[in-house]
Formats: C-alpha cells, structure tokens, sequence
C-alpha cells in the first residue's frame, strides 16, 4: 500500500493478546516458541484460558504536522501500541503501513539505556547508539545535544548522580537529535523539572510544523494534553473508543467514561479543568 | 545480517561500556582478572604433588598443562554463561529501543572475548617456565578456536531462551555442562586410560574442539585433525540453527515475560 506524504503512518487492524497468569503465560510462550520454531503458524486470532486482550483491532491514520495524544488508564494499551508502532513488539494480527525507511524514535522511561557509572557525555554516545546513530552522527551532533540538555557542566558527572530532571534533559536530547519522522513520548515527559518540561513541549509544537513529521504523545496528565495536542485517541480495555480532534470533548469522554480517579473530587477537578479551558492558557 | 552491520556502532558501544563498568567499580580490577587463573595453578601444582591424579602423558609439566587446559575450559563455559544472559541482562534496553536482538548477543561474546584476553596472557609465562614450548602452530591457535567459541555461543543462545521460558532446562544444561568438564581432557590428556570413561571422552565433541587447539598451542602438532573438522562442521551448522532458535523466540518471549 501506497502511504502519502501526509499520513506517513497507518495503524491497520492492530490486535495484541497477552496473558495475566504467569504459569499459563509460561505455558503458553513454550509451546508457541516451539510452534515458531517448526513452522506451524500461532493462532492468534482466538483466546486460550487466562488470555486477554491487550490491543483488539485498534486502527487510525497517524497524520503529519499534529501531535497525536493517547490517553488512557493503567492497562488499558497505550505503551503496548506505542511499542508496536515503535517496532519493538510484534503485533498478533494487523500491521502498522508505513514506508521502509520512516524514522521512529521511542522514548519510553527516562532511563533506559543510561549507565549510571558514565558521564553525560559518554552516555551520549551509548544511548545515540542504541537509537542507531553511528560515530560520526554523534561527533556531528554532541555540541548541539548537550546545548539542548542545558546541563552545562554536569555533562561530564555520572549520570549516577544525576537527578530525575537531569536524566530527562539528557534523554530527551539525545532523542531528538536521531532527526525522527515520528516521535513516540510515552510518558516520558510527565517528570522533570518545569522549565525544561516548558522547552520541550515548545520543541514538539515547532517539531509538527513540518507536515511530514509527527508526535504520539502517551500520557495522563489532563492539563498537558490540553494545551499541545491536536487530536486525542482514548484507549479503553484494549480498545480505541475515541478518536477526535475536538481534544475538550475527547478528554471529557474519557474521563466520563473511562476514568478512575482516587477520589470524586480529583475527577471533578479534572473535569472543570477541561470545561473551563480556553486555548491561550 | 544486514540489520545488524546497520549496529556495530552500538554493539561496539555496549560491549565498550561492559567492559570499562567491570573496571570503574574496582580498584583492583585488574588483579581479579589475574587471581583466578594463578589460583588454579597453585591448586593444581599441590594436588599433583599430592599425588591424588595419575593425568596421563600430557607432555609437558603437568600445572602448566592443567593451566593452560582450564583456561580453554573456562573460555568455553564463560561464553556459554555470558550469552546466555543475553535476554535477561539486556530486557530493559530490548524493551525501550528497536534494536536487533543479535546485538546483544555479540556484545555479550564480544565482553567475554576481552576477558578472556588477561587469562590467556598468564599462561604463556607459565608455559615456558614449566618448560613448555609454543611452536609456530601456536599462530593457527586463535583460528582453531573459533568452532569452541561458536559452540560456546550456541548453547547460551538456546539457554538465554530457555532461561526465560523454562528454568528447570537451563539449571540442568548447565549441570550438564559443568559435568562434562570430566568427561573432557582437561585435567588428564586426551588419550589417558580411564576405563569405560575412555569411550565418552573419544565421543564427546568438546575432546576435539578443546584438545586441537591446545596441541597446536603447545607445538604438538595436529592430532585428531579429522576429529576436529567433523565437530566444527557439525558445530558450524549447530550455530546456524541456535541463531535462528534464539532470533525467532527471544523478541516472543521478551515481549509476553519482561514486559511489565
């Protein structure tokens, strides 16, 4: 399939199954790891006892130039689509189209792929790796990562001794210099201090006004969703149950329909933030 | 293949990184990488003085012999083990980044291979003041390993899957393995008399994979030659099949047991 310019990814059909018992779950992965071994095709298109699931025919059109926000509670899919999207997980049926050499760049927990025993600088050139950029890329590049991170000269600490903040800057930085086509945060961005949180959402908007690149954006956090998304998808159980680019109504349908929070106020609170939200906030 | 060359710089980045972490942590990084090979040798000088073993006719004086023999053994069994964590000590990254899942298996090989460097350098000292020589085949040396290293690979690829899946399989191969050290010429020669157990040693693949490399080493020229063309062909095509085992289940099994 063709994909133009504009979407430069489509989720087709996507469905994901996982299993909660871990005996089964067990069971399950050595009888399909023998399975694969010797040819004989998975069934995935039905539940075994104790199966779930965890994706069921989720599709959408991820467009160019917009940030698309996914929202949803503890379990309900979110990091599981994004790393389908992102090519680390496989999914069980249906595919992700997009063209071969589109660029996605994942940004999951903060600290993945840091080592705490070397420096900012050394850590620049062991994540920038693992995002595939060779030798030369990261000579190219250091100077305009570590200006981005504004670490200064913590750069040259162990990123041991870094706080939440600092490796989040660092992170963050190394990220966008793999020159991405789409840009996948799951909730990578909800820590950090303030200010840098404040460039990085800059960084995105201007990021989407280029038509051909775009950002999933993961998160729960009401407020932040509302003030950079263009489009909400809200993932429920596995499934996409909304998927609008009025970001007031489909935060309000989610949290109608799918939020619970610790308490009737928290929710309240939530709700009136979204009503009462006007777009130069 | 082709996924992977787009990574060397990453896997020479982690395997880098493991290695300098082995020293940052430790002042005395260096000395723990010499300590254990000369504590096999004081051992063994005292046990053979002791007169507990009988090892055979190893040609030449029988510590450096056991020295020298150990070290294979353990380059053997310590590239089994390293890659066998692969999945399992590289989950978290496996699960954050695209990446293919051979690199972590040749970071892994590629560690153990700078370990095995120190050890290595021990024995050549330790050779000659024993009265050891090494000849000019000692050159084919390294070549003559890579079938020992590859196996080595193999089975910690298929126990870095099984590891994961199923535990009880992976603490019995590794019994297995540790069992098989006696049943190798390791710390007797290749062709001493034991009994009924002469006829698992000559069965057993590892004698050749282990002793061929040695005799070359040690100047002893090429005994059991076919032996050994016959194993590593057999091991060649043994890896073949452990990678593709390894490619297919791990991503599986990653995604259904590390992902929470």
């Amino acid at each position: 399939m063709e994909i133009s310019k504009n979407i430069p990814l489509e989720v087709k059909d996507i469905s994901k199954k996982f299993c909660r018992d871990i005996k089964y779950n067990l069971l399950y992965s050595f009888k399909d790891v023998l399975k694969k071994q010797v040819g004989i095709s998975l069934e995935n298109n039905k539940l075994r006892h104790k199966e779930f699931w965890a994706l069921k025919n989720i599709n959408f059109k991820l467009k160019g130039g917009e940030i698309t926000a996914i929202v949803g509670m503890n379990g309900s899919g979110k990091t599981t689509l994004t790393r389908i999207i992102s090519d680390i997980f496989q999914a069980d049926q249906g595919e992700v189209v997009k063209n071969s050499d589109l660029k996605i760049t994942p940004i999951f927990a903060l600290g993945a792929g840091l080592r705490p025993l070397f420096t900012g600088r050394e850590n620049i050139f062991i994540k920038g790796a693992a995002f595939g950029l060779n030798k030369n890329d990261l000579e190219n590049k250091i100077e305009e990562i570590i200006t981005f991170s504004e670490l200064g000269e913590f750069i040259d600490s162990p990123v041991g001794s870094y706080s939440t903040g600092m490796k989040a800057r660092l992170s963050y930085s190394i990220a966008i210099a793999t020159e991405p086509d789409i840009l996948v945060i799951d909730e990578a961005l909800t820590v950090g201090d303030t200010i840098f949180r404040a460039k990085c959402f800059e960084h995105i908007n201007n990021f989407v006004e280029d038509k051909n690149k775009s950002v999933i954006y993961v998160s729960n956090h009401i407020d932040k969703v509302l003030r950079i998304a263009h489009r909400v998808l809200v993932l429920d159980k596995g499934e996409l149950i909304k998927d609008t680019r009025n970001i007031k109504e489909g935060l309000l349908f989610y949290l109608n329909n799918c939020f619970k929070g610790p308490s009737i106020e928290r929710k309240d609170n939530l709700l009136n933030l979204v009503k009462n939200w006007t777009n130069d906030e | 293949m082709k996924q992977l060359l787009a990574y060397e710089f990453f896997i020479y980045q982690l395997t880098k990184v493991s290695i300098l972490a082995r020293f940052k942590k430790t002042r005395l990084g260096l000395f723990w990488m010499l300590l254990s090979p000369v504590l096999t040798v004081v051992i063994w000088v005292i046990l053979h003085n002791a007169g507990i073993f009988n090892p055979g006719d190893t040609g030449l004086a029988y510590p450096a012999y056991v020295l020298f023999s150990t070290t294979l053994w353990v380059f053997f069994f310590e590239v089994y083990k390293s890659v066998s964590e692969s999945v399992t000590f590289h989950s978290k990254l496996l699960l954050s980044h695209p990446i293919p899942y051979g690199t972590v298996v040749l970071e892994r090989t590629g560690f153990h291979l700078f370990n095995f460097i120190i050890p290595l350098l021990v024995n050549i000292p330790v050779i000659l003041l024993f009265g050891g020589e090494i000849g000019i085949t000692a050159l084919l040396f390294p070549l003559a390993l890579i079938p020992l290293l590859m196996i080595g690979v193999s089975l910690g690829m298929i126990v870095a899957v099984l590891k994961v899946v199923a535990v009880d399989f992976s603490n019995a191969m590794d019994e297995v393995i540790k069992i098989l050290k006696y049943l190798t010429p390791v710390v007797y020669a290749a062709d001493s008399d034991l009994g009924f157990l002469s006829q698992i040693v000559k069965w057993n693949p590892l004698t050749y994979l282990l002793s061929f490399p040695r005799d070359l080493m040690l100047g002893q020229g090429f005994h059991h030659l076919n032996g050994f063309i016959l194993v590593s062909l057999v091991v060649f095509v043994i890896f073949i099949l452990a990678w593709r085992f390894y490619s297919i289940s791990a991503p599986l099994l990653v995604e259904r047991l590390f992902s929470n």
